[in-house]
Order: C-alpha cells, then structure tokens, then sequence
C-alpha cells in the first residue's frame, strides 16, 4: 500500500489518498497524526506540503504514525516550505513577491489552509531522527523562487522495536485522552516526560535492565502513572523478559493512577509552607517525596500500608484540583489561572475573593513576584499594614532576581508604593499588577 | 538516568549523572555546608500523607549549596564543571521541547 497525506486536490493513482479537510478526491478523511491503517503496512507514504499546518505538537505524533504505519525499510517522501530561503526572499524581493512569500510563510486562513508551523531544517532533521527514521536526505529547491522548499526522503529501518513501542504509545496516550493534541502547551510539556520514557525504552530495547525499568517505573509515577502504564503495556506486548516483573510494575501504576497521585503530589505542593523564592526546591522536594513513597511501594513490605495512606489523601481532595500529570511548568499553569481570578477580583473589588485567588497562586509559584505584589497592595487596600510590609518585603527580595537596570527600576517603584502605603495612601494601590514596572 | 529536571549546570551535573547519594557526598567531602529551603517538621507532617516517615522525608528534602562560603578551589572546579557541561548538553542536543526550535512551551506565552 502507497499512502498520500494530506492530499487536498491532488489525486494520486496507485495511493490512498487521504486528508482531514479536503474531501474531493480524497479517498479517505482522516487526520495526518491519527492514520486509520495498521502498523508495518505501507511501503510508501507521501506527505507534501502537510507537516506544516499540524503545529509543532501535532507534527511529532504525525511522524510518528508515518512510522508506525510503514512497513520495514519504507520510504518516507516529504516536502515542506523552506522557511530560512523563504524569509532571506522575503528580505531582498518587492512587494508583489513578498505578497506571496507571506502566503507561503502562513498559509490561507481557510479550512485546514492555516500554516501552524515550519521546520528549519537542522529541526527537520532531528524530528526525524527521534521519529526514528534513517538514511535522511535533505534537499533544498526552488530557493530563489517565492516557492522555496525542503523535500525530504528518508526510511523506516530494518530493526525497530524501541521507535515501534514508542509510535504506539504516542497513538494509545492520544486514544485515552492522556494528550491532548489540541492544548499545544499541555502537549508539549507532557513531550518532556515522554521523551524521557522513549531514552529508557531504547535503554530497555537494547539490553533488558530491571533497574532500568524501575527507573522509567520511578519517573512516570511521581509525574503521570498513566501515562507510565502506557510504556509498560506496549513493552509487554513487545518484549519476553521479566513478564511478572512487568506486570506487578503495570499494576502498580494503574492503582497510582487511579488514586491520581499527580494530585496527591500537588496537594502536598500547596501545603508545604510557603518560603518565597523556593519553587524549584519545593518542587523538588515533592517530587523527591513521591519518589520515595513510589520506592516503598516497590519494595513490596509496607505496599498496603502506603496504598492506604494515599487512599486517605486521595479522598480528601477536592475535584477542582485534580491534576493528572505533575510538572514544575503545569503547576506554574494553574498558578497563572489562579492569579487570573485574582486579578478579575481585584479589578472588581472583590477583595476577600482576590487575597483567597492570590494566596492560591502564591501557594501554586513562590517565584511569582506579581502575586506578592498584588497581595501587598490587597493586604494595604484592606487597612493591613503589617502584612502589607511583609508582602512587599517579600517583593522586593524577588526583585532581587532581576538584572540592572530592570532591578533598579522595580524596586524604586516599590518604594514608593510602599511609602504611599506606609502613608495610608492607598487609593492608588487598588488596581491590580499586571506589570511589574 | 536523571529525572526530569531543568538541564543541570554546576554541581547539580553531578546530581544529574551520578545521582543524588553521589551529589550529596561530594557536597559533604567538598565542605559546602547546604541551606534547607523548607522547614522539616512540616515536611514530615505532610511526608504522613503519602506514607513516608520522619526519617524517610529527611533524606529527600531538597537543599541547596550556601553558595556564599564556598572555597575558591570549589569555585573553579564548579566554572569547570559548567564549560565541560554546557559542552556536553550542546554536543548531545537533539529535539527537545525546551531547547531550539521545537521547544514551545508555556513559558513563550508569557
């Protein structure tokens, strides 16, 4: 079987042509990180002028699939605008030429015409390699025209068992809803774990190491067991070794998922007391907690007396603060959402509702020298002098943080507001902070 | 393995490609006296709530080198270890969100 992504008007003979938006000649709909076709069955797959309107998450699970879906040494085939000969064009031609270059840059703002992304080619390249792809010749043509373009013919190789898991477990995590292609930011910060489980299943793949395996057990637990499981269930089909070993690993990060340890873990985030300044320790020293929680568990003594332990946790949360992957950058995230309600109050003069969002926020990023600002101000406007101080103290030591003559400036409008403040002159002070100078 | 953490510069490289024990004896050979960041009794009350112990929460909280006492010797080897490190992340970047051009992540929407 030949395959054609993306094919929009273009019909081509002798291939399924496929394409997500077009279906005029299209022989099937379907989307280019989403292939309907099962694994090792394609000797070609074209992919013309298409990676581009997927964004940069939806293009890693797109060359994913192309990997999955061919067949041992197929080839892939891909072209995609050649951003760097396309901007340096844009720079020399007139206006009628860059006209066209910028339609070549971004696209068409009609269905499916969008460009989401490009691809430099030192990018390209990578991607590839990380997909798993071999024997990557990249070409550059057309480069003085207003069409400049990389075309790109690679294959799958012969041995691929670590890239096959890893294709596979990309697709099941955008099945089960554990990614979400659609939510670029929230799928690339998951990217950091699974990039991380792909190295040690290449580890795996290379030489079967227990330590190894508990390893990739250790870190998918305390970030994402769901998303952990999917690697153990893929190398559980794939591979013969310590069969019991895995599963026991498999059934222990699906009761973590279940008990959504991830929310567990941030739980303990919020209520470690607040010490300005701290959020990569504190997030350390959570992880590192949950860490160890995970090692008890996996020495088997005290695995029901902890399981319980977390049950009790588990249950005591509450669901607006269900997180089911834990990262340093999704907690930062949900601050950001706390310090967006704060701020809505504030503007309000919803003050009660402003210091609670505020706190939330302070509790979710102890770096955030916003969120001590606005409760300075919040903490004055209310006739809190003292804690008023504190939170500007507090304050001024991130500001610390920042390079002169940033630093400087900020502090000296700290000053001031603190001597307003100081001077029971808050009517200026009951605006929240956006900026922070 | 590391765990997934910020790319490691200094003495954390040791951490990162030793492992914590590692990180922790040198830091102990070397002299560098370390600053808890979080007061430990409440650590070890939260520590309850995942099935951890007073001891078990002690080995893990995070703390960090007083980096206003260290020697100078210390300090060299530490530029060294930064210049071999970066050396070594620039020589191993492959795709990564986080590095270079595939690397949208929340932090670009600021």
């Amino acid at each position: 079987m030949r395959i054609h992504v993306g094919c929009g008007l273009v019909y081509k003979k002798g291939y399924v042509n496929i394409d997500a938006f077009d279906s005029t000649v299209a022989d099937r709909v379907m989307s280019a990180y989403h292939l309907e076709f099962p694994d090792d069955s394609a000797s070609h797959l074209e992919c013309i002028h298409t990676i581009e309107h997927l964004g940069a998450a939806k293009s890693i699970y797109a060359l994913a699939e192309f990997f999955r879906v061919l067949k041992p040494g197929g080839v892939l085939l891909l072209e995609t605008p050649d951003i760097e000969a396309a901007f340096a064009n844009f720079l020399k031609k007139g206006e009628a030429q860059r006209k066209l270059l910028m339609n070549w840059i971004y696209g068409l703002d009609s269905p499916g015409m969008i460009h989401r992304y490009c691809f430099p080619r030192e990018l390209l390249n990578r991607m590839l390699k990380e997909a798993g792809f071999i024997d990557i010749q990249l070409k550059r043509f057309a480069t003085k025209t207003v069409q400049p373009t990389l075309r790109v013919k690679c294959r799958k190789p012969e041995s691929y068992i670590a890239q096959q898991i890893i294709s596979r477990v990309r697709r099941s995590l955008v099945d089960n809803g554990l990614v979400d292609l659609d939510d670029q930011v929230s799928a690339l910060d998951r990217e950091i774990l699974i990039q991380s489980l792909a190295s040690l299943t290449h580890q795996l793949c290379a030489k079967w190491d227990k330590l190894v395996l508990r390893q990739m057990i250790m870190e998918s637990a305390v970030q994402n067991p769901r998303m952990g499981l999917a690697f153990i269930e893929q190398l559980e089909s794939q591979i013969s070794e310590s069969p019991s070993r895995v599963k026991r690993y498999g059934r222990i990060l699906e009761t973590l998922g279940s008990l959504d340890f991830p929310a567990v873990l941030l739980h303990l985030f919020m209520q470690v007391p607040l010490q300005v300044g701290t959020q990569n320790q504190t997030y350390l020293t959570v992880r590192n907690m949950g860490i160890a929680t995970i090692k008890k568990i996996l020495a088997g003594t005290e695995e029901q007396a902890v399981l319980t332990e977390l049950r009790r946790t588990r249950e005591g949360l509450s669901d607006d603060k269900i997180l089911s992957h834990f990262s340093e950058e999704g907690v930062k995230r949900l601050a950001e959402q706390s310090f967006a309600h704060g701020a809505r109050a504030f503007a309000n003069h919803e003050l009660t509702e402003a210091v609670h969002s505020f706190e939330e926020a302070f509790s979710l990023d102890r770096d955030g020298l916003l969120i001590a600002w606005n409760l300075a101000r919040l903490k004055a406007v209310e006739g809190k002098g003292d804690v008023s101080q504190k939170y500007y103290e507090m304050t001024s030591l991130l500001a610390q943080r920042y390079r002169q003559p940033v630093r400087r400036r900020m502090l000296e409008r700290l000053r001031s507001e603190i001597s307003l403040a100081s001077n029971g002159q808050v009517d200026g002070l009951a605006t929240p902070v956006y900026q922070a100078l | 393995m590391p765990l997934n953490r910020p790319p490691a510069v200094g003495l954390d490289i040791l951490r990162t490609r030793g492992g914590d024990r590692l990180y922790r004896l040198v830091l102990r050979i070397a002299g560098v006296p370390t600053v808890s960041v979080i007061p430990s009794n409440e650590l070890m009350r939260l520590g309850v709530k995942v099935g951890l112990e007073a001891s078990e929460v002690e080995q893990v909280a995070e703390s960090r080198p007083d980096v206003n006492v260290l020697p100078d010797w210390l300090k060299i080897i530490l530029a060294l270890l930064v210049i071999v490190g970066s050396y070594y992340l620039w020589q191993r970047m492959t795709y990564l969100p986080g590095t270079l051009y595939g690397s949208i992540s929340p932090k670009d929407f600021r």
